[in-house]
């Protein structure tokens, strides 16, 4: 995953620039907590990253393809194939069972009733929800929750894992169990990015980049996994 | 007296209006949906009062023309033995003529000039007198041969004898030859024969019956065309002959009856006048009845009743739509989150406005599938409440769910769409 020049600009009055030529290579396996203030722009760089959003300029390749202007078929299929999310406040569906809520991605990933039911009995075995598999997801605690979204995620075998501030509302047990299928993911090659304010999250990522005012301030130091890592600081 | 205060937080009715109008402004289309399902809401009630009344009007209507615009007017029935002199007493001091004052025999009952006094009322539109003649009399008819063709028996049983003026033909609209009407207002010996009359008495129906001759009791009477069996008049079977002819035939006309026919919608106000017209000096010798045309009033309250419940269908089915349409852009407002997620997931445009078709398209079949159901309990309860029959089309009843679902995804198209457009960004940010 690299982007290269990213800006960002919200043709509003006035214009913002939320991203300012940002750079950044996350390899497989790779641990990324991209740290910065509100308004730094960190959702704006996970959207991009998401494919939720589209960059202003600059490049952003994904697995070798530049995807920064695909249409949005590709980006759909994208998602649903190489890119998982997990959002802060979980969005599980209250209403529906957690297997439902898992399942949903897969079916988004056009697969088959019967392999997603064997994937969704994989996946929730793995998150420790196994158990739970048929309560509506309303009733699941917070760290049921937040490992639900995980599961979600994960089930369509993502190449990367993108959080939004996946524990900042988990108590420290709770966040460390999230971050424990994080590294099991990363340990699958699994490049696993994630926006926090979190000091338990920061200390858990291979790398650290600053975000401020939409520029990287300053390169991380941690190298935990053997890949090539780096950003190429742009301040 | 101490003011009270609202707080610090008060706002006067301009800022208030102020305030709603932004809030309005943000969320317009489904501001102008609401405004829309109350407008038709509103406007169901009173055209559905308004639908009614006109269609009660058309329908009352419709019964006034079947009815009223078209009477009979007959000789009241008196005690016997002494109708017929006070009939012509009556009759004599009705005309004109102080001679005519003087009772005789010879008067007639209904006044020589009926019509010319029918036509200085301005509501009527057409009015005549008749007289059966084989009431009152056996005239034996049979066809008189033309040229070397030999003569015809008469037949077995032979067709009646009515006596007729050309203003009762023009009350009754009896299609025929109506130029040649005016003959029967004179005194030659010619007919009009109904067309299974003419069938019966072996006389062929064509439009030039030069040459051609009935004989009614021994004499010879030209043929002076065919008439229609369509119409109040009835004389499909009839040979029509001028109306002095009939009344010399029967001896009198204490049978005799004037059919009138009002300008549309003035039946009630020509029923007051008729009789008065006719004998000023006792209209109370004369009973005015309508003539009723089951065929038309039925016809008509028909029409009338269906397209009061199409126009109150086709509004309610407005309503429901956006009553629908509202609903769903509320759902699509709340379920944001749920639409930003199913985008993260990877769901195209597409899909997530099929969630939104598929819902609508759903809801519409199940409530066409209870509409119907409700429909037919209600036809039924009504008609069971008022001792009606029940009339029941399976197409209508199995049409329901289809209308259903039609209404259930046109009211999903524009929540779909809005869905669709949903930005996936700003979508999954939402709670």
């Amino acid at each position: 995953m690299v982007l290269s020049e990213v800006t960002k600009t919200y043709d509003v009055d006035p214009p913002v620039e939320a991203l300012r030529g940002v750079d950044l290579d996350v390899c497989e396996g790779e641990r990324v907590a991209v740290l910065g203030r509100s308004g730094s722009g960190k959702s704006t760089l996970l959207n991009i990253v998401g494919l939720l959003d589209e960059p202003t300029s600059g490049t952003y390749s994904l697995a070798g393809e530049d995807v920064s202007r695909v249409g949005d078929r590709v980006r759909d299929r994208l998602r649903a194939t190489m890119l998982g999310f997990v959002f802060q406040e979980s969005h599980v569906l209250g209403h529906r069972t957690v297997e439902e809520n898992v399942s949903l991605g897969l079916m988004a990933a056009g697969l088959a009733r019967d392999v997603r039911a064997s994937m969704v009995t994989e996946v929730l075995g793995r998150v420790g929800l196994t158990h739970r598999a048929t309560t509506p997801g309303r009733l699941l605690s917070g760290g049921e929750k937040q490992r639900l979204a995980v599961a979600r995620a994960v089930a369509p075998s993502p190449r990367v894992l993108l959080a939004d501030e996946p524990t900042g509302n988990l108590d420290d047990v709770n966040a460390r169990g999230v971050l424990d299928l994080f590294d099991e993911q990363a340990a699958r090659g699994v490049a696993v990015v994630v926006i926090t304010h979190d000091a338990r999250t920061a200390a858990w990522a291979d790398r650290r980049p600053d975000l401020v005012d939409g520029r990287i301030e300053h390169r991380a130091i941690t190298r935990v996994r053997g890949s090539v890592l780096g950003e190429r600081a742009d301040a | 007296m101490r003011r009270r205060t609202l707080g610090r937080w008060s706002q006067g009715p301009a800022d208030l209006l102020e305030d709603v109008l932004i809030e309005l402004s943000s969320r317009r289309a489904r501001a102008l949906m609401m405004v829309a399902a109350v407008g038709l809401s509103t406007g169901a009630l009173l055209a559905s009062v308004g639908i009614s009344a006109a269609a009660s009007a058309q329908i009352g209507s419709d019964i006034a023309a079947s009815t009223l615009d078209l009477m009979t007017v007959s000789v009241a029935p008196t005690r016997d033995g002494e109708g017929a002199m006070e009939e012509r007493r009556a009759s004599a001091s009705d005309s004109a003529s102080p001679d005519s004052a003087i009772p005789d025999s010879a008067s007639p009952v209904l006044p020589d000039d009926t019509e010319r006094r029918l036509r200085e009322v301005d509501l009527i539109e057409a009015g005549g007198r008749r007289l059966d003649v084989s009431l009152v009399a056996s005239p034996v008819v049979t066809r008189l041969p033309s040229g070397d063709e030999p003569g015809r028996e008469g037949a077995a049983s032979p067709p009646d004898v009515v006596a007729l003026t050309s203003g009762y033909l023009a009350a009754a609209r009896t299609p025929g030859p109506s130029e040649r009407y005016f003959l029967l207002d004179r005194t030659e010996p010619v007919v009009l024969l109904g067309e299974t009359a003419a069938g019966r008495l072996d006389v062929p129906v064509t439009d030039d019956p030069t040459g051609l001759q009935v004989s009614i009791d021994g004499s010879p009477y030209d043929v002076a065309g065919f008439l229609g069996g369509e119409g109040p008049a009835a004389l499909a079977d009839a040979v029509v002959v001028p109306y002095a002819t009939g009344v010399e035939m029967a001896g009198d006309d204490r049978e005799a009856e004037i059919l009138i026919r009002s300008v549309p919608g003035a039946g009630t106000q020509v029923a007051k006048v008729a009789a008065l017209a006719v004998r000023p000096a006792a209209p109370e010798r004369l009973s005015v009845s309508p003539v009723v045309s089951v065929d038309s009033l039925r016809r008509g309250v028909s029409t009338q009743l269906d397209r009061l419940a199409a126009w109150t269908g086709t509004i309610l089915m407005g309503l429901t739509i956006l009553l629908i349409a509202n609903s769903m852009v509320i759902a699509v407002m709340a379920r944001t989150a749920e639409i930003g997620l199913r985008r993260a997931l990877g769901c195209s445009r597409a899909q997530v406005a099929a969630v939104f078709l598929t819902e609508g398209l759903l809801i519409g079949l199940l409530g066409g599938l209870v509409g119907a159901a409700v429909a037919a309990a209600a036809v039924v309860a009504t008609s069971a409440a008022n001792g009606w029959t029940a009339v029941l089309h399976p197409g209508w009843i199995a049409l329901g769910p289809v209308i259903g679902a039609g209404v259930g995804l046109i009211a999903s198209v524009y929540p779909a769409r809005r869905a669709a457009a949903i930005s996936p960004a700003l979508a999954v940010r939402s709670e």
